[in-house]
């Protein structure tokens, strides 16, 4: 379970993040699909790293239904280090992230950061291959476009 | 166009996700129930073993030789018993005051051979 927190935990809470208010707030959801997982209240299934994408993206979906009359203050919190390409680009990484539409940002996020392959990646969305291998190039190209000044 | 997309990708690794802090400790899990339940187990075997052991040899007697037991413990209910300094004291200031007085509490606390149907009269014809 500790492997698995520390090899999927820092993109977990990255995905979290845009669904709910603050950068804390997606830490408690992943800590809380994790104690889960820890109490066996749940089983670790034979592919855990889609099941954990989709038990935390349905924690963030229920702690943003419940917090919606609460008024979000905006997050000041880095969701990057910014040890290789400083903190603007970290910063403009993040902005662009947030503006992508959701099924796209998991489908980088799931690739890029937490290894996944597509055939994954399809099978933690409930997608075909093609429709998350196409969800994928969008938001690279996207990225690339909104990175471009940060990129050496 | 792979290539550059490749270079994309590298770059957006360097980005590297900042650490969440680490997961609490669960107080629920801390605990290996099985081995509690199984500790519980052989705790209440021992207190078991040890309450057999160090029982009362009155009781023992009881369990080996319930009517003999119960016949003892009638007259040992219906008989003042004085406590050894007491009967200490007593000998100590007159003796023969002292036999009088045990030889009054013998017919109670002792077992009795005299009665037709005493245990221990049986026993002993044997």
């Amino acid at each position: 379970m500790r492997r698995l927190y520390s090899q999927h935990g820092p993109a977990l809470v990255l995905y979290a993040c845009p669904f709910v208010a603050d950068r804390s707030t997606a830490e408690d959801v992943v800590h809380g699909v994790f104690l889960k997982l820890l109490r066996r209240e749940q089983i670790v299934p034979e592919a855990p790293a889609a099941y954990l994408y989709r038990a935390v993206r349905n924690a963030a979906l229920n702690v943003r239904r419940d917090r919606a009359r609460d008024v979000a203050l905006p997050d000041q919190d880095l969701w990057f280090t910014h040890r290789e390409h400083g903190p603007e680009a970290a910063s403009a990484l993040q902005e662009a992230l947030r503006e992508l539409p959701d099924e796209q940002r998991e489908a980088v996020v799931m690739r890029i950061w937490s290894g996944m392959t597509l055939e994954e990646v399809a099978e933690a969305t409930d997608v075909s291959i093609n429709t998350a291998g196409s969800r994928y190039r969008y938001a690279i190209a996207k990225l690339r476009e909104r990175l471009k000044p940060h990129q050496k | 166009m792979n290539e550059e997309n490749q270079k994309f990708e590298n770059f957006l690794r360097g980005f590297e996700p900042r650490l969440p802090r680490p997961l609490p400790v669960d107080s629920r899990s801390r605990y290996d129930w099985g081995r509690l339940v199984a500790a519980a187990m052989i705790l209440t075997a021992v207190s078991a073993s040890l309450s057999l052991v160090f029982r009362s040899p009155r009781a023992r007697f009881a369990d080996q030789h319930p009517a003999m037991a119960h016949e003892s413990s009638d007259t040992l209910i219906n008989t003042p018993m004085m406590s050894s300094p007491t009967l200490t004291r007593a000998a100590l200031a007159d003796r023969g005051e002292f036999d009088i007085e045990t030889n009054h509490i013998a017919p109670g606390t002792l077992p009795r051979f005299d009665r037709t149907d005493s245990s221990l009269r049986a026993l002993a014809k044997e």
